[in-house]
């Protein structure tokens, strides 16, 4: 058994060879033959010709890749004006390096710089021009909020990091960039509060980035299912978030964001299952109406993965728990319904996950047939025809609109999926299926690690002070110290701010 | 490689074969709301269902449907009847429980033991005496525009609202029903022209059905075991003996009735026990009571409220002694007077407890009410 479960999850790795170093030719020629062979003849490569202390020059670059009004006005101007001198003075680029290795233009031509050539030099110059083509700072539609800041992540990694510094003024932001992804290279950043972080936590996720090994990195995805401690659970382990704001509170209570260019994604971790319940809309509105929001959000998981197995273990085995007037009205609209509650309810959820990711996918123009088609042939037709009880629509109806309240999409996706084994037990063992469901989940969820903290933290290991923010969100006053679970460097974070309370025997 | 298809087969077959041993289908079943006893000849009994159906779509009205069957034991006659019906018969939901009259004058217990045996069934199921048969007043199938069913279960809790009738469910009745020192009471159903009249209390000892007390002794037998409802009126005469308007023929007799509701209740029960082993039961009782209708005074005079407050008394402290000896003449130790001499003079019990049902009916009853009125409504 064992062995072959290995080879299904088998991580055969071969390393790749360093490349040979080549030094530069004297020939412009030959170098510039070398670098069109490395690039196969790709049709976006440009070179122009130009004369520097009386020798012959060559600038190279990916006409892609770089932004041509840069070389015209940091390299070609000052070289053709001054025409004598030290080519570091004369280029007035930021970025420019000296390389004596060939074999490295390829890589930073496809980067974006633009290389710099002199016959019988044997160095070369590599200037950055790369272009910067993002789109605009908008605010992510699938995280909204009603108050707080409305910026979020884009695809381009410096702006991010821009948004995340300009947040946490701080010099013990650090810093420190990854390549990932041995053909695509990647660039990762991670990002965590040198004073606040965990020594110990940042070794480990450094280890777990450099261990990383493979030809591409799409998405932050990727990176997550590397890093996760245990892939297969059904619970994400991995906050990704697109929101500046919520990456710079997770920073300041000492925990790690992993962000990578081409995504907007932010990874932060180690978090706990509490975390994915938690919106910056919490801490913008008043505490009484964060702390109920958040409730109505937790009760929301519990009606989201328990709701459609209860309604079978109901309907299928212990019909008697239900009210007398309420037994007939459920009575009369299941009689005629042919199938078993389980098959019913099968049909129904998966009805819902496939509108669900139809409208995801549609657009937005052929969006409003799946409001008509999902409303009124799923909603009432299928009672009308008598394939489905009411009952059942309302379950499945409470149990979509529940699951969305989440404000992840990973943990919204989980309690749906969480769904469908509880209601196969209710099927077969009614409400003692279901308790022993619900035990094997919590069992789960205890055992749960996410880079050496437990992922149900302030409930097991249970600690009072962290209750604070958990269920609900007590005042920010009294929130005098971080969450204990990422094992912050410092525990305190407020201090006496309502002083002004009693340091005042003046007045009245 | 071939033992692990073989062991994902076998595990698939399981997930798909096992369970649904237990499985109750609500689909499949027939709802039992509610039932009827009676004695039937050859000392058998026989039972009527009453099965509430409900047709499917929005604006249909459930339908009734009333079945008798025989049989030995109240399940052996139930099986019978669902030989009769389609789909299952389920009894989880019941709502009340009938016991015809002559059914109830022997012991009832065997009646109703399989209620307490079976782990599903309904154990808040209300519980009445039927005057004649259950089934004759079941068959009514409607009374007015309500299914019999729907009626007997709200006209009984209505009335229990009203301090009519005790607020009895077979779960209530269990531990007094195995309790020597104390017996029950039920509400007593009766027909009277295609109606159900709920108004009196049948009353037991030792399981068997032993009398009945009057619409205004059920009230005040309330009253005296403190358990009064949401309200408690009664109707008094009030007018003084020999006074010309107390005839009937007389047009301003209506002036001389007084209905009051009771609002506060205080009850002090204390047992005494003589030499000669002679019991007395002092009752106290007080009663707080607004009135609600009396044509006669407008009450703004504290005298006339004063000599009310003492003619009501004394109307309601004989009311009360009535209602004692028709228990007593019943047998019927509803006030669980056996159960307090059980705790405070366990020795008189133990010479007592053989011949009980005629001990209790030499208990000095010493029944003192005080009527104070507090509320006059907003007449003034």
């Amino acid at each position: 058994m064992k062995d072959v479960l290995s080879k299904f999850f088998s991580n055969n790795r071969t390393e790749e060879k360093p490349q040979m170093k080549i030094s530069v030719y004297t020939s412009l020629d030959q170098n510039m033959e070398y670098i069109k062979n490395q690039l196969f003849h790709a049709s976006d490569l440009k070179w122009r010709s130009i004369s520097f202390n009386q020798s012959k020059g060559l600038i190279v670059f990916l006409e892609s890749l770089s932004d041509l009004q840069k070389i015209q006005q940091e390299i070609i101007k000052p070289l053709e004006g001054k025409s004598q001198g030290n080519v570091d003075e004369v280029v007035t680029s930021v970025g420019i390096t000296k390389h004596s290795d060939l074999s490295e233009v390829p890589q930073a031509l496809i980067q974006g710089n633009c290389v710099l050539l002199f016959e019988g030099s044997t160095e070369v110059f590599i200037i950055d021009v790369a272009a910067v083509n993002i789109r605009n700072i908008s605010e992510p539609a699938n995280e909204g909020i009603i108050r707080g800041a409305h910026d979020g992540f884009i695809e381009h990694l410096m702006t991010n990091l821009y948004l995340v510094r300009k947040r946490v003024e701080n010099p013990n932001l650090v810093v420190r960039y990854y390549q990932s992804g041995k053909a695509t290279k990647t660039k990762l950043a991670l990002l965590y509060m040198q004073n606040l972080a965990n020594p110990d936590l940042i070794k480990e996720v450094d280890q777990r980035i450099n261990s990383i090994s493979l030809d591409m990195t799409l998405s932050p995805g990727f990176i997550a299912e590397m890093m996760e401690d245990n892939p297969s659970s059904i619970f994400p382990q991995i906050l990704l978030t697109e929101r500046p704001d919520r990456t710079a509170a997770h920073l300041m209570e000492g925990r790690v964001v992993i962000l990578a260019d081409g995504d907007p994604s932010a990874l932060i971790l180690p978090v706990t299952f509490f975390a994915f319940y938690q919106s910056p809309d919490d801490y913008h509105s008043r505490w009484i109406a964060g702390s109920f929001v958040r409730l109505i959000r937790l009760v929301s998981f519990i009606i989201a993965s328990l709701i459609p197995a209860l309604y079978i273990a109901i309907i299928g085995f212990h019909p008697e728990i239900l009210p007398e007037n309420l037994i007939f009205s459920v009575k009369s609209s299941i009689d005629r319904v042919p199938f078993p509650p389980i098959v019913e309810a099968l049909i129904m959820q998966i009805t819902l996950e496939v509108l669900r990711e139809a409208g995801v996918r549609l657009p937005s123009r052929v969006g409003q047939t799946i409001g008509i088609v999902g409303g009124l042939v799923i909603g009432e037709s299928v009672v009308r025809a008598g394939l489905i009880s009411y009952p059942m629509v309302i379950v499945v109806a409470l149990t979509a609109i529940s699951s969305f309240v989440a404000p992840s999409n990973e943990i919204s996706i989980a309690t749906r999926l969480l769904g469908f084994p509880l209601m196969i037990l209710a099927a077969l063992f009614g409400l003692i299926g279901i308790t022993f469901g619900m035990l094997f989940i919590l069992i789960h969820l205890c055992k749960l690690e996410c880079c050496g903290t437990a992922y149900f933290a302030p409930v097991m290991p249970l600690r009072m002070k962290d209750m604070k923010d958990t269920f609900v969100r007590f005042p920010i006053w009294s929130l005098n110290q971080r969450p204990h679970d990422p094992h912050p460097q410092k525990y305190v974070q407020e201090r006496n701010s309502r002083g002004w309370k009693q340091d005042d025997p003046g007045k009245e | 490689m071939k033992r692990i298809c073989f062991l994902c087969l076998v595990m698939s077959l399981l997930l798909f074969i096992a369970g649904c041993w237990d499985q109750d289908l609500l689909k499949d079943a027939r709802l039992l709301y509610g039932g009827g006893f009676d004695f039937a000849p050859k000392g058998k009994l026989r039972v009527t269902f009453v099965i509430q159906d409900v047709p499917a779509g929005e604006q249909q009205s459930p339908k009734n449907d009333i079945i008798s069957a025989e049989g030995d034991t109240p399940m052996d006659a139930r099986e019978h009847a669902d030989d009769q019906i389609s789909r299952h018969l389920r009894s989880y939901k019941n709502r009340f429980v009938l016991i015809g009259e002559e059914l109830a004058k022997q012991d009832i217990y065997p009646v109703l033991e399989v209620f307490y045996r079976d782990p599903k069934s309904a154990l808040n199921a209300r519980i009445g005496v039927a005057q004649g048969t259950a089934e004759d007043i079941l068959s009514l199938k409607k009374v007015g525009n309500v299914l019999i069913a729907e009626e007997i279960d709200e006209l009984i809790k209505s009335k229990e609202e009203t301090t009519t009738v005790p607020k009895v469910t077979l779960e209530k009745i269990y531990p007094v029903m195995l309790d020597p020192g104390e017996d029950f009471v039920l509400p007593y159903l009766m027909e009277q022209g295609a109606r159900v009249d709920v108004s009196r209390i049948a009353m037991f000892h030792n399981n068997k059905l032993t009398g009945t007390l009057s619409p205004e002794e059920s009230s005040m037998y309330l009253l005296l075991k403190n358990s009064k409802g949401k309200e408690a009126r009664f109707t008094q005469n009030m007018s003084s003996i020999g006074e010309m308007s107390t005839t009937e023929d007389n047009p301003q007799r209506r002036y001389d009735f007084l209905t009051f509701n009771v609002d506060k209740l205080k009850r002090k029960m204390k047992l005494k026990v003589q030499s000669g082993n002679q019991i007395t039961v002092h009752l106290n009782l007080k009663l707080k009571v607004s009135v609600i209708e009396y044509p006669k005074d407008r009450l703004e005079k504290k005298q006339v409220v004063a000599e009310l407050n003492k003619r009501l008394s004394k109307k309601m402290t004989d009311l009360a002694q009535k209602t004692l000896e028709h228990m007593q003449k019943a047998r019927c130790d509803g006030l669980g007077i056996g159960r307090q001499l059980m705790a405070f003079h366990p020795r008189v019990w133990k010479q007592q407890k053989e011949e009980w049902g005629s001990n209790y009916q030499k208990v000095k009853f010493a029944p003192v009410i005080q009527v104070e009125i507090t509320k006059q409504g907003i007449i003034n």
